[in-house]
């Protein structure tokens, strides 16, 4: 009796173990066909809940936070009595909607987009998964937003669309361990596949040559190499540090992304598909 | 398992990952955050065996799935093992709950809620996805011991009431057991 339990035990495990591992193998990152059905539906369910629990919950959220991140938000908080010191002198009396105003009419005319169309959004949410590195905005397909579209603000290249519904999009991140440029060194001819590691981690570069002259700081843009995923020009990050290991077919180079990716308010995304 | 104690079970589930998403992802040190869904597979397994905590686990993490971009099915696969582990020490005479030795359902959690991330991380990077490797895991798992472990006795009473008496018919036999 007690055999035959165990049996329709492990049965059961094997079976849910052996769909699930199926369900990983054939549902890519993008959301389509039936799991893209399921999703929607599990997250609309979970949508409104999720917002009035939200709406309760954020003050007790905002204590832990703050209690957390005393030290960061004590000198954060230096750096805005600074800043608003600064401004003060200089006698701005621009406030917080202008400012905001001008950061969005930066957003619109990004230089290195020259002439393609971006559509504005908002974050909505940072890091669903500690392992991944995501946002998720407030356009989506009924915005013209289509999964592979390249992403940027605050500097840079923010990322990628890997999902999108009529109203939302998910963005993954450079920072991503999932996400791969092909890059160039400032505006010479040294090309190089820049990788993502993790959130808050540095961003890393393979395929440079051995002993290349390149110096810190310098910026590596998107190449736009036939087939690229990014149109070119777009920076993705500077040198942080360069260096040779031993006996190593490559050097070992880290970037600090160019997009400020800790306080991502509102994103550009950029209406252009990668070409096949 | 009937429909009301599916429905109660979905209530609880539901609760749990509104929780996870507006508190506990606010909760933030060196970009990871405290992960509490995998105490559902565990109570349902803690309470009423190896069958309906992998059943239970699978549920809970496909709809988990639903919500993280993170491959489709891995949160499920994670949670069905969490229930499977968690209905074996059932079998094993492990009771929690009132009576019993205070630590054991914290504990419980708090191991629950570490393996659960650790095994998440371990299935990601054999996928070949080398950000799975670079999480913060000796904060990650800080965040699990205290938060997984104060939230198991909550997330069990939940899991205890969505079950009813499938849960309750299987105490006389656990109280028998030797452990």
């Amino acid at each position: 009796m007690a055999n035959r339990r165990t049996r329709r035990t492990i049965t059961t495990f094997v079976a849910l173990a052996f769909i699930s591992l199926i369900l990983i193998a054939f549902s890519g990152p993008a959301s389509s066909g039936v799991v893209g059905v399921v999703k929607s539906v599990g997250s609309a369910v979970v949508s409104p809940v999720v917002s009035l629990v939200d709406a309760v919950t954020r003050p007790i959220g905002n204590l832990f936070a703050g209690a957390i991140n005393y030290g960061a938000v004590t000198a954060e908080n230096g750096r805005l009595r600074a800043t608003i010191g600064r401004l003060e002198q200089q006698r701005r009396s621009s406030s917080y909607q202008v400012q905001q105003l001008k950061e969005l009419s930066t957003l619109q005319n990004v230089p290195f987009l020259g002439s393609l169309k971006t559509v504005t959004a908002a974050a909505t949410s940072i890091d669903t998964s500690n392992f991944a590195s995501t946002i998720t905005v407030n356009k989506g397909t009924s915005d013209g937003v289509a999964i592979g579209m390249p992403v940027v603000g605050g500097g840079g290249l923010v990322g990628q669309v890997i999902d999108a519904s009529s109203r939302s999009a998910i963005i993954r991140l450079v920072t991503d361990g999932a996400t791969h440029v092909g890059g160039v060194f400032g505006r010479s001819s040294i090309y190089g596949v820049v990788n993502g590691v993790a959130t808050g981690r540095p961003l890393s570069v393979d395929f440079v040559a051995p002993r290349t002259a390149l110096r810190i700081g310098q910026t590596v843009f998107t190449n736009g190499l036939n087939g690229a995923e990014y149109p070119a020009g777009i920076p993705i990050g500077t040198v942080r540090s360069a260096s040779t290991p031993v006996n190593s077919i490559q050097m070992s180079i880290e970037l600090a992304p160019a997009a400020d990716l800790d306080h991502l308010a509102f994103v550009d995304i950029v209406i252009w598909v990668p070409s096949q | 398992m009937t429909g009301r104690v599916g429905v109660r079970l979905a209530l609880v589930i539901l609760a749990t990952i509104a929780l996870q998403f507006s508190l506990l992802n606010g909760i933030r040190i060196g970009h990871v955050h405290p992960e509490i869904i995998w105490l559902i597979p565990a109570a349902a397994g803690l309470l009423a065996g190896p069958e309906l905590g992998i059943v239970i686990g699978f549920l809970a993490g496909l709809w988990l799935d639903c919500l993280v971009p993170t491959p489709f099915g891995l949160s499920a696969l994670v949670g069905a093992s969490i229930g499977y582990l968690a209905g074996l020490l059932e079998q094993r005479g492990v009771v929690v709950g009132a009576g019993q030795v205070v630590w054991v359902g914290p504990g419980l959690g708090a191991a629950a809620g570490l393996f659960g991330v650790l095994l998440f991380g371990v299935i990601g990077w054999l996928m070949g996805d080398n950000g799975f490797a670079s999480v913060d895991y000796l904060v990650l798992t800080i965040l699990e011991l205290v938060v997984a472990g104060s939230l198991m006795m909550p997330v069990l009473w939940g899991v205890r009431w969505a079950l009813g008496t499938e849960g309750r018919a299987r105490r006389p036999r656990r109280r028998q057991a030797a452990w």
